[in-house]
């Protein structure tokens, strides 16, 4: 399981153009919103870089996942299949791989709150603001994995940017969920990216995660994962 | 052909009755077959006689219909889990953006007792590409990387599907010295491929499939006998391929000008009754059929039927 962790988290990493796309993107967009918005209030800013490291921890886990379409379509899975590598072994790897690619996503957007947008926060914040923020992009790594299993790898790039796209903006992160129409708002509160901002202002607050995220996010990772598991094993049973 | 039980236990490979079948098709249907350990075998078949599917299911990549499948004794899955079987899959692929050294690194990190990537590597031959990227290499060099991961578990049995399949005359040669030096070990191979000649000079057994059925098993000398296969050659002036194909005992017919050739089942027959329609024909040779008139009159002797 370390050794394909470590396979596929070498190959992402010297993808230039990935590497540019998924981290690179919540950084330019955060700089752009920070100065159109940021000063607009006290602690505008670090408001807006939880909703954009959230962004950018959310757009590398679904596009990491969503790799496996590519990857099954060359029937490399297939390959992996004559190996002694179990189906957990296997999906625990993937998930885990979306979140090692999160975890810069989500740093650097920080780094730039911190360095260029004078947000200041003492160390046990920043601390639990990366902790929570990365614990809380699970269920989405787990739907970038099952986009991965069920799209082929022609529409894995379609499917992957609508889910990053609905997710981002329904779920809060580009505008504040108030500024939605009514009913979006309530569908936002639905969502793992809506409680997953929630949780790093939360953080920055000071105060604990509400109830109410901590069951959303674990019924989307319970159901993703169920539903990533099922293919999965359609896939071995139709090669 | 009758094989004893001791043979049947500890077989390197035992099918029986293997169905498969794939909505109404029967890609599969009843095959027996069983390896013993150090057999070189080669399966041989024409396009849809069952060779990958018969594969697929050999590897436990895909469930039988009905029928039994063992690997020394074992599950395909529980054999593939314990590296006793390694596998070239016509259909599996390899990761364009991984290098040659990970990729056979990665195989090599998978399985309980296995081989150094390098030593997987420098018997596969790839060793002096090993730091280049898969995206970059010849349909052969990419081939040679399959065997390498296949060799990757030090297994004790070789399953190939159309080996030599992208590879020219010089990689198709060094493919198959780095195989029969796998085998020499006293390991089992059983290897799918269209060219006979590969059958001919690397197989101790040759399996031939028809319709997913066995039509031949034994040696290529038993096979090329048990066929009796001849072709006649003559001058037939003024009488067509499609006639000629008619000829009772004919199943194949290559023309050039007058001078034509009859692949035959029954050369005796087909001789008698060619003279016998066309008392013109001329210049008539029979000769003795190889493994290539035997596999040709075998696998179409269904389609006549």
């Amino acid at each position: 399981m370390t050794a394909l962790l470590l396979f596929d988290i070498r190959r992402i990493a010297r993808s230039p153009r990935f590497a540019l796309f998924t981290v690179g993107f919540p950084v330019v967009f955060f700089l752009i919103f920070s100065n159109v918005y940021g000063r607009s209030g006290p602690g505008a800013a670090a408001y807006l870089m939880v909703g954009m490291a959230a962004f950018g921890a959310v757009s590398a886990a679904i596009n990491t996942g969503s790799r496996v379409a590519v990857e099954r379509q060359v029937g490399w899975n297939r390959q992996l299949r004559m190996t002694p590598l179990p189906t957990p072994g296997y999906l625990v790897s993937k998930v885990l791989a979306s979140m090692v690619v999160a975890l810069p996503a989500l740093l650097l957007v920080f780094l730039v709150g911190a360095f260029t947008q004078g947000v200041s926060l003492d160390a046990g914040t920043w601390l639990r603001l990366v902790l929570v923020c990365w614990l809380g992009v699970l269920p989405i790594a787990a739907l970038g994995l099952l986009i991965g299993m069920l799209a082929t790898g022609d529409s894995a790039q379609a499917m992957s940017a609508v889910a990053m796209m609905t997710m981002s903006l329904l779920g809060g992160l580009w505008v504040p969920v108030d500024l939605l129409p009514g009913f979006l708002a309530a569908v936002a509160r639905a969502l793992p990216t809506y409680w997953l901002a929630e949780f790093g202002r939360d953080a920055l607050a000071g105060t604990a995660p509400a109830a109410q995220g901590l069951v959303t996010m674990f019924a989307w990772l319970l159901v993703t994962g169920v539903l990533v598991i099922v293919r999965y094993r359609r896939d071995a049973a139709r090669a | 052909m009758q094989q004893t039980d001791t043979v049947v236990r500890g077989a390197a490979v035992s099918l029986q009755g293997l169905v498969k079948h794939y909505g109404g098709v029967r890609a599969v249907d009843g095959v027996d077959l069983t390896i013993a350990p150090g057999e070189v075998v080669a399966l041989l078949g024409p396009n849809g006689a069952g060779k990958s599917t018969t594969i697929d299911v050999l590897l436990g990549l895909s469930t039988p219909t009905s029928g039994a499948v063992t690997l020394f004794g074992r599950s395909p899955r529980e054999a593939v889990s314990a590296g006793l079987v390694g596998a070239m899959l016509q259909s599996g692929g390899l990761l364009e953006d991984a290098t040659v050294a990970e990729t056979v690194g990665l195989f090599s990190a998978v399985y309980p007792k296995s081989l150094s990537a390098a030593e997987a590597m420098r018997r596969a031959g790839v060793a002096e590409f090993a730091k280049r990227r898969i995206g970059s290499l010849s349909g052969g060099q990419r081939q040679r990387v399959r065997f390498a991961t296949a060799l990757a578990s030090d297994p004790d049995l070789l399953v190939l599907d159309e080996p030599t399949v992208a590879m020219d005359v010089e990689g198709r040669r060094e493919f198959w010295a780095a195989m029969r030096a796998y085998a020499s070990t006293g390991r089992t191979v059983l290897f799918a491929t269209h060219y006979l000649a590969e059958a001919e000079d690397y197989a101790d057994r040759v399996v031939l499939l028809r319709s997913g059925r066995v039509a031949a098993d034994g040696s290529v000398a038993e096979i090329g006998a048990r066929a009796a296969g001849r072709v006649i050659s003559a001058r037939v002036p003024g009488v067509s391929a499609a006639e000629l194909s008619t000829v009772a005992g004919v199943v194949d017919v290559q023309s050039r000008g007058d001078a034509v050739e009859l692949s035959c089942v029954d050369s005796d027959g087909a001789l008698r009754e060619l003279l016998a329609r066309y008392p013109q024909a001329m210049d008539i040779e029979v000769r003795g059929a190889g493994l290539e008139a035997a596999f040709l009159a075998l696998t179409s002797e269904g389609a006549a039927r």
